[in-house]
C-alpha cells in the first residue's frame, strides 16, 4: 500500500492562508474589489510560513493502537489526524486520540517528580530530582519490607489501554509482592481471557482487542450474521468499529444485539433482544434449550471436537478416563514419549449401545460414535455427559419462561436464536458480564454456545485464531498467559503436558537456580507462598490468571493488618477513587498507609487523597515502543516518540528503576524475588531495549529507524491473518491438532473451572491451594441459572430504579476527563432515566438528581431518553479534575460528585474471578441540586486548554545508562 | 439563551425610524403650514435622533473596525447595505436641507430637499425593518414587520414634531396638525394589530409574552391615539401647555408602542432551525 | 460552479463526535464555539419499539445562501472557484446578521474575535485537490463525503448513487434556500425526521 505524500508545492498550513485572506483583504481595501477566491501564491510564499514535519505513531488512548500522523512545527505537535493506511481504520481518529494535543502540553501534565508537603489533602508538592525521588520510593519500599515484610508492599494496576495494564505484574513478580488490585481485572476481561484459554486453549469472544475478526474479513467474506452480546463495540472501538460494522452490514451481515440499552449497535440491529439489565443468563439458558431442543447445533462438531460427549463422575465433577473404567487399558493417542497428553475418556457409544473408552483421533477413525446428551452407569454410579449437564441447566428455559423472565417478546427471541443457529455466525460479548456475580456463567455460557453450534475455527465464525503462529506441529500447549512461571520458579501447569512432563519442568526450574547457588526447592515454594498470599485467592482461585487479589480482603486488610500488614503502595495507574466501589472505605483504608507513590501524566482523585510522592509520565506523543500496544488488526507500528517535554519518563522504565533501586536498598538483588525477572520486555534504559526492538521490525537500528516509523510497519498478508481448522492439521503424533485444552479438544464443561476450584489449578501446580471452610469453590463447569443479588425481580419498594452502565466513545475509564474539548461536549455524565419514569419523579431532562444504593450515594444530570427501560437508570463513570484546580475556594479530589461506583458493590462477587459488580444493582433517585466544584458550561474548561507549547522539547532522563 | 433582544438594533431602529418620520414631518411641514423656526429645530432633533441610533447600530458591531468593508459592499443591497444607504442620504439630505433653510431665495430648492427628506425618512423607518424580512425567522418573515415598523415609527414621528414644533417656536400653530397626527397613530396602531394578529396567525402566543404585548397595545395604540384625538379636539386654539404634554405624553406612548413592537420581534426570533442551540440542549449521546 | 459540499451517512454515524472535534483542533476554535455539532434524533418512540438516529449538522452550503444575501460587507461570500460558501474574518463587522438568516443556526460568533465563523469545508486543506476536510479524514464511520455533486466520480457522487431515492435527504429549507449537504438514511434503520 502506497502512502499518500504530500508535495510541498500544494501542502498549504493555516498560517499561510491566513495570510492569503489578508493579503487579498488588503488588496480589495481600496475600491471595491471582490475577492471571491482563494488566491494562488507561488511556492515561495506558500513555504515560507513555518515548515511542518509529518510523524507517524501509535494512539495509546486505549487499547485499539490506532495508527496516525502527527505533525509538528519547530517542534511542536499542531496536528494529528488518522492514518489512511490503518487496514480498519482507514484514517479515522476518535476524539480520544485528537485529545492528546492538549493533553500532553496540559498545565496538568506533571513534567518532574513531585514529593508532597503538607498533609495528604492539600494538594502542596514540590520538584525534586529523578534520583532524589527513585531514593525516596526504594527508602520508604525498604523500610516497610524490612519491618514488616515484601507483602507489605501493594501494587495499584490499571485496565486496558492504560500504562498500568501489564507491567505492575511484572512488579509484583520481581518483588515478590503479591497485593496488586484493579478495578479491571476480575471484573474486566479476567473472566474471558480464562475462557478462552481453558474452553479452546486460545482467544475468547470479546469484541475488542483482537478477537472476533472474521465478522471484519472484506477480503473473503462468509459470515453471515454476528452476535453483538452487551457490545458496543463503535464506543469501545471507536476509531474503526463504527464504520467495520458498517461496512459489515452493507456486506450484508445480519446483527443481533443483546442489550437493555437502545445502544448505536442496537439501534442498527436487525433484531435487538431489549433484555432486562444482567437478566443475559437466563437468556442464553434459552438459547441453548432453544438449540437443543430443535436440534440447530451441530451433532458432528460437539460428537468429536469437544468434551460434551464425555461421561462425568458426579463425584468428582471430572470426566471419566478410560483407565478408570478399564485399568488395562492402552491409549492409542499416548504419547510414547510421556511429554504430551492426550487422554482417552469414557462416552456412551451409539454403536454398540454401551459405555466405551473414548480416544483422541479424527472423527472418522473413532471407534465409537458418542452420544452428546445422555446419561449412563460407570463404575456403577449414574453419570451423565457434560451435555446432558448443560441440558439439564437449560431444560426449564422454554421461550415462554425465557420470555417471562427477561422481558423479551418471545417470538422476537425465537427469530434471534433462528438467526444464530441457522447461519455462519457467532457471538462476541461485551464486558459489562465480567463486572458482575455472573461473569463465569456469561462467558462460559456464550463461548459453548459457539461450541455446541460448531461454530469454532471456520470461516464465518467469530471463535477463530489468527496469523500462521496459530497452527501446531505438535500436540497444542499453554501456559496460561505464557508466562514464564514454570521454567523460572518451577510453578504452574502446561496444559497439553503430561504429570511426567509437568513435573520435570517443576523440577528443571529448581535445578536451574540451584545451579546458580540459590535453594531452588525455596524458590518454588516461595513463589507459591507469594501466590496464595494473594488476598480471597483461596475463595476465588482464577484471580492468580492475572495476579490480581479479591478487592474487600484488601481493604480488610489495610484497615485492620490482617492478614499482613500492607504499608507502601505503588500505583502504576490513574484514579481508582472513579473505577471501584467503596470509594469512602477505600479512602479511610488508604490512609492507614505509611507511604504512597503514583506514576502517572497527571494528578487525580488518588494523588490528592492518597500521594506522597508523584512519579511523572509520558503522555503517548512522547512513548515511544516497540512491542506492547503497538498492533491493530494485521499491522504493528513503531511508536514514536514525537516529542518530549521536562523529566516525564517512560512507565516501564520507572518499574524497573525502581525495583532496581530497592534491591539496593535492601542489600542485593537477592532479597526479593526473582529481580530479572521480566517479560513483556521491561527494560531499565531505552539503549537496553532498543535491540530487541529493531529486531521485532526487522531494522538494524531502532533509533535511526523510527525517525521513520511509517516505512517500518510490519503488515501480516490478510490471507496469513486469516486461518481457519488449525485443528484439523495432522502434526507430528500423526493426529489432529486439535485444541490447546486438557482434553485437546474444545472444553464446553470447563473442565479446569472444576480443578480450579479445588486445586488452584492450574496456578498452583505442583503444589495446591485449599479452601477455606467457609465458602464453596464448587465453581460451576457449565453456563448455570444466575442472577445479580440485587436484581429486578426482586420486590425492591425502597430501590425501585436498576443501574446499569455503559461507555461513551469520549472517555477511556479515568482518562481525557481534563481534555477541555470533550468536557465541553460531555462535561458530566449523563443519568439516562426514561422520561416517564421523569415525569413521576418531577424530573425535567437536564434536572439534577441525587442517586442512591446501599452502599454509597452520588448525583447525576438527568437525560430523559426512551433508550432505557422504565425502572432502568444508565450512568457511566466519571470524575473531576477541576475539583483540585487552583482557582477552587475549596478543593476537593473530585471523586464524589458524579461517581456511580460510590453505589456500586464489592461485598458479593463471582465465585471463580472474584468479580465485583460496578453495575446491575438496585438504586433509587430524587430530583436535587448541582454539585460543588465542577465545571459544566464550556467557557469554564480555559484552565485545562494547553499552555506547555513553549516547553522545550527535552532528552528523556533514562534514556541511556 | 442569551441577550435574546438585541437592544442596540432595537434603539437603532426606533429612534432612526422616530427621527427620520418626524424629519418627514417637518418636510411636509413646507406644504401642510408651521414655521421656520419649528421645521429647523424638527430637522436638528430628528437628525440628533437618526445620528444616534445610527450609532447604536454600531454599538451592536463586535467588530467596528472593519465597517470600511460595509461602505464597499454598500451595492450589494444587503438589508444593512440599504438601510446604510437610506441613512447616509437622510443625513446629507437634511443637512443640506437645513443649511437650505438658513438661506434665503432657495425655497425651490429647499422644498426640494423638503420632498427628498419626506421620501427618505420614511423610507428610512421602513428599510430599518425591512431588512429583517428573512426566511430563517417565521416571525419576522413578512413585509407586515416593515409596515409595522414605519407605522409605529410615523405614529412616533409625527407626535415628536408636534412636540418639538411646539416647544421650539410659539409661534407654531398646532391646527393643521390634528387630523394628520391621529392619523399617523391609528396607522401606527393599525400596524402593530396588523403584526401581533400575523404573530399569532405564524403559530406565536403573543399572551406569552403578555407584558410587552401588553405595553404595544396600552402604549402604542391606546394611549398613542387617545393623546391625538386629545390633540386633534384642542388643536384648535388649545392651551399650549396641554398640547405640549399631549404631545409629549403621545409621543412616550407612541414610542413605547414601536419598542414593544420591536421587543416582540426579537422575543419571538427562534429560527426555522436551531441547530447548534437544540445540540447543546439535547446532549449529544 | 461546482457544488461542493458533504454528505453524510447517518446509516454509518454512531454519534462519536471525532467530527466535532477534528474541527475544532483544525481551526482552533476557543470553547465554545463550533463550525460542526452532532444531534441525536430520537429515540422515538416507547421502549423498546423505538428507533434514533445521530444528525452532524454544519453549514449546509445552500445555493441559495441567504447568509451572502444579508451580509452588508461582503465577508459572507462565494468562493467563484469553488463554490464553497465562506466567511472573510477580516471583513466581518460582527453584526450576526448572517446568523439570524441562516436558516439551521449552523454559523458560530466568535465572541473574542468578534466575528462569525462556520464551516469552511477545510478550504485551506482541500486547495490541493485531494486532502479531505479534517472532519471526513477522521470520521470513525466512514460516514462523512466530501466532493462536489456535479461530478459523477467524486466521493459524495458515488455514495449517493449507492442508494435508493428514499434513502436520500436533505434538511427542509423556509423558502427555496436549497441546501447541498446531502444526508443518507435508510428507512429500515429510522425514518428521517423532518420537523427535529
Amino acid at each position: 500500500m502506497e502512502d499518500k505524500e504530500r508535495t510541498p508545492r500544494a501542502s498549504m498550513t493555516r498560517r499561510s492562508f491566513a495570510k492569503l485572506s489578508a493579503l487579498a483583504g488588503a488588496a480589495g481595501a481600496v475600491g471595491l474589489a471582490a475577492h471571491g477566491s482563494l488566491t494562488e501564491t507561488d511556492q515561495a510564499f506558500a513555504q515560507s510560513g513555518v515548515e511542518r514535519v509529518k510523524h507517524h505513531t501509535v494512539c495509546h488512548n486505549c487499547y485499539n493502537n490506532c495508527p496516525c500522523w502527527v505533525y509538528t512545527e519547530d517542534g511542536v505537535a499542531v496536528k494529528i489526524e488518522g492514518d489512511e493506511n490503518g487496514t480498519l481504520s482507514k484514517g479515522a481518529l476518535c476524539t480520544k486520540a485528537l485529545n492528546q494535543l492538549h493533553l500532553v502540553y496540559s498545565p496538568r501534565h506533571v513534567l518532574h517528580p513531585m514529593k508532597r508537603v503538607g498533609e495528604r489533602g492539600t494538594n502542596e508538592w514540590e520538584a525534586i530530582s529523578w534520583d532524589e525521588a527513585l531514593d525516596l520510593a526504594a527508602e520508604q519500599m525498604a523500610t516497610a519490607v524490612k519491618k514488616y515484610g515484601m507483602y507489605s508492599v501493594m501494587v495499584g494496576a490499571g485496565g486496558g489501554g492504560t500504562y498500568g495494564n501489564v507491567f505492575q505484574r511484572v512488579t509484583q513478580d520481581a518483588l515478590g509482592a503479591p497485593v496488586c488490585i484493579s478495578a479491571g481485572g476480575c471484573q474486566c476481561y479476567l473472566p474471558a481471557d480464562c475462557a478462552g484459554q481453558w474452553m479452546r486453549g486460545g482467544s475468547n469472544n470479546r469484541h475488542e482487542g483482537n478477537n472476533a475478526r472474521e465478522m471484519w474479513n472484506a477480503w473473503n467474506p462468509t459470515m453471515e450474521a454476528v452476535v453483538l452480546w452487551g457490545a458496543q463495540t463503535s464506543a469501545s472501538g471507536a476509531a474503526y468499529a463504527a464504520r467495520a460494522n458498517a461496512d459489515m452490514r452493507e456486506r450484508g451481515i445480519k446483527t443481533i444485539v443483546v442489550d437493555p440499552y437502545f445502544t448505536e449497535e442496537a439501534a442498527k440491529a436487525d433484531i435487538w433482544l431489549p433484555v432486562r439489565p444482567m437478566s443475559d443468563i437466563a437468556m442464553l439458558l434459552g438459547w441453548f434449550n432453544y438449540i437443543i431442543s430443535n436440534n440447530l447445533y451441530d451433532e458432528e462438531f460437539c460428537k468429536y471436537w469437544t468434551n460434551y460427549p464425555f461421561l462425568i463422575n458426579p463425584e468428582t465433577r471430572l470426566p471419566w478416563r478410560a483407565e478408570e473404567v478399564w485399568p488395562d487399558y492402552v491409549n492409542p493417542s499416548a504419547d510414547p514419549n510421556g511429554v504430551y497428553d492426550t487422554p482417552a475418556f469414557v462416552c456412551f457409544d451409539a454403536r454398540t449401545n454401551s459405555i466405551q473408552p473414548f480416544p483422541f483421533t479424527l472423527p472418522e477413525n473413532s471407534p465409537v460414535d458418542p452420544v452428546v446428551f445422555t446419561t449412563a452407569v460407570v463404575n456403577g454410579v449414574e453419570c451423565p455427559t457434560a451435555g446432558q449437564i448443560q441440558w439439564q441447566e437449560a431444560e426449564p428455559w422454554t421461550l415462554k419462561k425465557t420470555a417471562e423472565v427477561t422481558w423479551v417478546d418471545a417470538d422476537r427471541i425465537e427469530e434471534a436464536v433462528k438467526l444464530y443457529a441457522t447461519t455462519k455466525s457467532g457471538i462476541g460479548t461485551g464486558q459489562f458480564a465480567d463486572m458482575s456475580e455472573l461473569s463465569s456463567n456469561f462467558i462460559f455460557g456464550t463461548m459453548a454456545l459457539d461450541m455446541l453450534c460448531g461454530k469454532v475455527d471456520k470461516p464465518g465464525v467469530v471463535l477463530t485464531e489468527q496469523k500462521p503462529e496459530s497452527r501446531w506441529t505438535h500436540r497444542p500447549t499453554q501456559f496460561w498467559c505464557t508466562r514464564p512461571y514454570q521454567e523460572t520458579f518451577g510453578v504452574g501447569w502446561t496444559v497439553g503436558l503430561t504429570l511426567e512432563e509437568n513435573t520435570r519442568r517443576s523440577q528443571a526450574a529448581v535445578d536451574a537456580w540451584n545451579a546458580k547457588g540459590v535453594d531452588g526447592e525455596k524458590k518454588r515454594q516461595d513463589f507459591v507462598d507469594y501466590q496464595r498470599a494473594r488476598l480471597g485467592s483461596d475463595r476465588h482461585k482464577a484471580v492468580h490468571q492475572w495476579q490480581l487479589n479479591e478487592l474487600a480482603p484488601v481493604r480488610e486488610a489495610l484497615l485492620t493488618g490482617e492478614p499482613y500488614k500492607i504499608s507502601v503502595r505503588w500505583e502504576q495507574v490513574g484514579n481508582k477513587y472513579c473505577t471501584m466501589s467503596n470509594g469512602e472505605e477505600w479512602n479511610q483504608a488508604y490512609a492507614t498507609l505509611d507511604y504512597c507513590i503514583q506514576q502517572y501524566p497527571m494528578m487525580t482523585s488518588t494523588t490528592f487523597e492518597d500521594v506522597d510522592l508523584f512519579l511523572p509520565l509520558q503522555e503517548w506523543l512522547e512513548f515511544e515502543h516497540g512491542s506492547e500496544m503497538v498492533t491493530q488488526f494485521n499491522q504493528t507500528f513503531m511508536r514514536k516518540q514525537v516529542v518530549h517535554l521536562g523529566e516525564t519518563a517512560d512507565p516501564f522504565i520507572v518499574a524497573t528503576q525502581l525495583v532496581d533501586r530497592l534491591c539496593e536498598k535492601l542489600g542485593g538483588d537477592d532479597q526479593i524475588l526473582d529481580r530479572d525477572f521480566q517479560f513483556n520486555g521491561t527494560y531499565r534504559t531505552k539503549e537496553d531495549i532498543y535491540p530487541e526492538w529493531a529486531k521485532a521490525f526487522g531494522v538494524d537500528d531502532w533509533e535511526e529507524a523510527v525517525q521513520h516509523s511509517e516505512d517500518h510497519t510490519v503488515t501480516v498478508p490478510i490471507e496469513d491473518l486469516y486461518q481457519y481448522y488449525q485443528y484439523l492439521d495432522i502434526v507430528d503424533d500423526g493426529l489432529p491438532a486439535g485444541f490447546a485444552t486438557l482434553s485437546r479438544k474444545c472444553e464446553p464443561y470447563v473442565t479446569m473451572a472444576v480443578l480450579n476450584g479445588r486445586y488452584g489449578f492450574p496456578y498452583m501446580f505442583p503444589f495446591t491451594q485449599d479452601s477455606p471452610d467457609d465458602y464453596d469453590t464448587e465453581y460451576d463447569a457449565v453456563c448455570t441459572y444466575k442472577e445479580q443479588s440485587e436484581n429486578m425481580l426482586d420486590d425492591d419498594p425502597d430501590y425501585p430504579f436498576y443501574l446499569t452502565t455503559g461507555r461513551v466513545a469520549h472517555y477511556h475509564h479515568t482518562t481525557l476527563r481534563n481534555a477541555p474539548y470533550s468536557r465541553e461536549l460531555m462535561p458530566v455524565p449523563d443519568c439516562r432515566i426514561n422520561p416517564r419514569d421523569a415525569e413521576k419523579l418531577g424530573i425535567e431532562h437536564g434536572d439534577w438528581v441525587r442517586l442512591w444504593s446501599r452502599r454509597g450515594e452520588t448525583r447525576g444530570r438527568a437525560y430523559l431518553t426512551e433508550g432505557v427501560r422504565p425502572g432502568v437508570v444508565m450512568m457511566e463513570r466519571f470524575y473531576f479534575p477541576e475539583s483540585f484546580d487552583e482557582t477552587q475556594k475549596n478543593p476537593s479530589g473530585g471523586w464524589r460528585q458524579c461517581n456511580v461506583n460510590l453505589m456500586a458493590r464489592d461485598d458479593v462477587v463471582n465465585p471463580n474471578f472474584a468479580s465485583a459488580s460496578w453495575r446491575g444493582y438496585r438504586i433509587n433517585i430524587e430530583k436535587s441540586e448541582k454539585p460543588e466544584g465542577i465545571w459544566v458550561e464550556p467557557e469554564e474548561f480555559q484552565p485545562f486548554m494547553p499552555t506547555l507549547q513553549s516547553e522545550p522539547n527535552t532528552e528523556e532522563v533514562f534514556h541511556r545508562a | 439563551m442569551e441577550e435574546i433582544i438585541q437592544w442596540p438594533l432595537v434603539l437603532f431602529s426606533l429612534l432612526a425610524g422616530a427621527g427620520g418620520c418626524a424629519f418627514a414631518f417637518a418636510g411636509a411641514s413646507e406644504f401642510v403650514g408651521g414655521t421656520k423656526r419649528a421645521r429647523f429645530a424638527v430637522g436638528i432633533v430628528s437628525l440628533v435622533l437618526v445620528v444616534v441610533g445610527g450609532l447604536f447600530s454600531v454599538l451592536h458591531l463586535a467588530s467596528p473596525q472593519h465597517v470600511m468593508a460595509a461602505v464597499r459592499h454598500v451595492f450589494s443591497f444587503s438589508g444593512v447595505s440599504v438601510e446604510l444607504m437610506v441613512l447616509g442620504l437622510l443625513v446629507v439630505v437634511g443637512v443640506v436641507y437645513l443649511v437650505l433653510s438658513k438661506r434665503s431665495g432657495v425655497d425651490g430648492a429647499r422644498k426640494g430637499f423638503a420632498v427628498a427628506g419626506i421620501v427618505l425618512g420614511l423610507l428610512l423607518a421602513f428599510v430599518t425593518g425591512h431588512g429583517y424580512v428573512i426566511s430563517a425567522k417565521a416571525a419576522w418573515f413578512t413585509e407586515i414587520l416593515p409596515i409595522a415598523y414605519l407605522g409605529t415609527s410615523l405614529a412616533a414621528g409625527a407626535l415628536l414634531f408636534l412636540l418639538v414644533s411646539l416647544a421650539a417656536d410659539k409661534e407654531f400653530s398646532a391646527k393643521p396638525w390634528g387630523v394628520p397626527v391621529v392619523a399617523a397613530s391609528i396607522v401606527g396602531a393599525v400596524t402593530i394589530v396588523a403584526y401581533l394578529a400575523y404573530l399569532q396567525s405564524a403559530g406565536f402566543d403573543v399572551a406569552s409574552q403578555a407584558l410587552v404585548t401588553g405595553l404595544a397595545v396600552a402604549c402604542g395604540i391606546v394611549v398613542a391615539i387617545g393623546c391625538s384625538i386629545a390633540i386633534l379636539r384642542c388643536a384648535a386654539g388649545g392651551n399650549r401647555q396641554t398640547l405640549t404634554v399631549l404631545a409629549a405624553v403621545g409621543f412616550v406612548g407612541a414610542l413605547a408602542g414601536g419598542l414593544a413592537v420591536r421587543m416582540l420581534m426579537w422575543l419571538f426570533s427562534e429560527g426555522f432551525m436551531e441547530l447548534f442551540e437544540a445540540a447543546r440542549v439535547v446532549l449529544n449521546c | 460552479m461546482p457544488k461542493k459540499c458533504l454528505v453524510i451517512n447517518l446509516d454509518r454515524c454512531t454519534g462519536c463526535d471525532s467530527c466535532i472535534v477534528s474541527c475544532k483542533f483544525e481551526n482552533s476554535l476557543p470553547l465554545g464555539v463550533y463550525y460542526n455539532r452532532v444531534l441525536a434524533v430520537g429515540p422515538t418512540g416507547t421502549y423498546p419499539d423505538i428507533e434514533r438516529y445521530n444528525l452532524p449538522v454544519q453549514c449546509q452550503q445552500c445555493e441559495h445562501a441567504r447568509c451572502i444575501e444579508v451580509c452588508p460587507t461582503g465577508a459572507s461570500y462565494r468562493d467563484t472557484e469553488t463554490g464553497v460558501v465562506l466567511v472573510n474574518r477580516d471583513d466581518c463587522i460582527g453584526c450576526r446578521y448572517c446568523m439570524y438568516a441562516c436558516p439551521y443556526g449552523v454559523r458560530s460568533f466568535d465572541k473574542e474575535a468578534g466575528v462569525v465563523g462556520k464551516c469552511t469545508l477545510c478550504s485551506q486543506l482541500t486547495a490541493d485537490g485531494y486532502s479531505k476536510p479534517a472532519c471526513v479524514h477522521n470520521c470513525p464511520g466512514g460516514a462523512r463525503f466530501y466532493g462536489d455533486l456535479e461530478d459523477p466520480e467524486s466521493d459524495v457522487s458515488k455514495e449517493l448513487a449507492k442508494y435508493d431515492d428514499e434513502c436520500i435527504h436533505q434538511l427542509p429549507a423556509p423558502d427555496g434556500e436549497a441546501p447541498l449537504t446531502r444526508y443518507i438514511l435508510s428507512p429500515k434503520y429510522a425514518s428521517w425526521k423532518e420537523n427535529l
